[in-house]
């Protein structure tokens, strides 16, 4: 699934700290980090507004796509 | 304040349990006072396992009575509700029989298998059975959510 998070990059255009950020949308560090890393099967509603919220960014900033036809068929 | 005072549906399946063994071993004490068989204790079996159930249902409300999700104490608890409710209805199916057809013969005989298939007992088996499976659907679901943030 070419879905990818691009959390760092927001992270560092927003000169903010992954501790931080957990700790305001109140998940852990790690879970933060599994995000970080794409090592999720998903990523909450509510986790990605808190994460818009605090990063000020739309989702659309957070995630990235690469069109891939086998998704189609997974 | 500790979890046994916390659901008051929690502490009453607990107080009907203990109230319910007191009762079956009483009536044990009472119906066989001097014969002292055991086949007559070995009936105290299967119901021993469906308390242990009712038990682990007892636990089920002390312990989710404010969660709302599938949390790991309903997994455990429908884990040993089935298996209680389970291996008490195969006692009364074939354990229980056949222990009590060999002490009434004094071990003589050993040969033949004795069941009590009873439509009930079959029933609690099944029940057991479904509730076991939904445990374990339940762990998987459980771990399918924990995958997303």
């Amino acid at each position: 699934m070419p879905v990818r998070v691009t959390l760092d990059v927001m992270l560092a255009k927003r000169k903010l700290r992954a501790r931080d950020v957990a700790e305001k949308i109140g998940i852990s560090e790690t879970q933060l980090s599994l995000l970080r890393t794409g090592k999720v099967k998903g990523m909450r509603f509510d986790t990605l507004s808190k994460l818009c919220l605090v990063l000020d960014c739309k989702p659309g900033d957070i995630l990235d796509y690469d069109i891939d036809n086998a998704d189609l068929d997974a | 304040m500790s979890s046994w005072f916390q659901s008051p549906i929690a502490t009453a399946l607990r107080a009907l349990v203990v109230l319910a063994a007191f009762l079956l071993v009483l009536e044990r004490l009472d119906f066989f006072p001097a014969s002292g068989a055991v086949a007559d204790w070995i009936g105290l079996a299967a119901p021993a396992f469906y308390l242990w159930a009712f038990w682990s249902g007892a636990e089920i409300f002390a312990k989710t009575r404010s969660a709302t999700d599938f949390g790991p104490a309903l997994v455990s608890g429908l884990n040993r509700m089935g298996a209680g409710l389970m291996l008490g209805a195969w006692v009364a199916i074939l354990a229980e029989p056949a222990l009590r057809y060999l002490i009434d013969n004094g071990f003589t005989v050993m040969t033949g298998v004795r069941f009590e298939w009873t439509l009930a007992n079959l029933a609690l088996a099944f029940a057991g059975l479904t509730l076991l499976l939904l445990a374990r659907r339940g762990r998987q679901i459980r771990a399918e959510l924990d995958g997303f943030v």
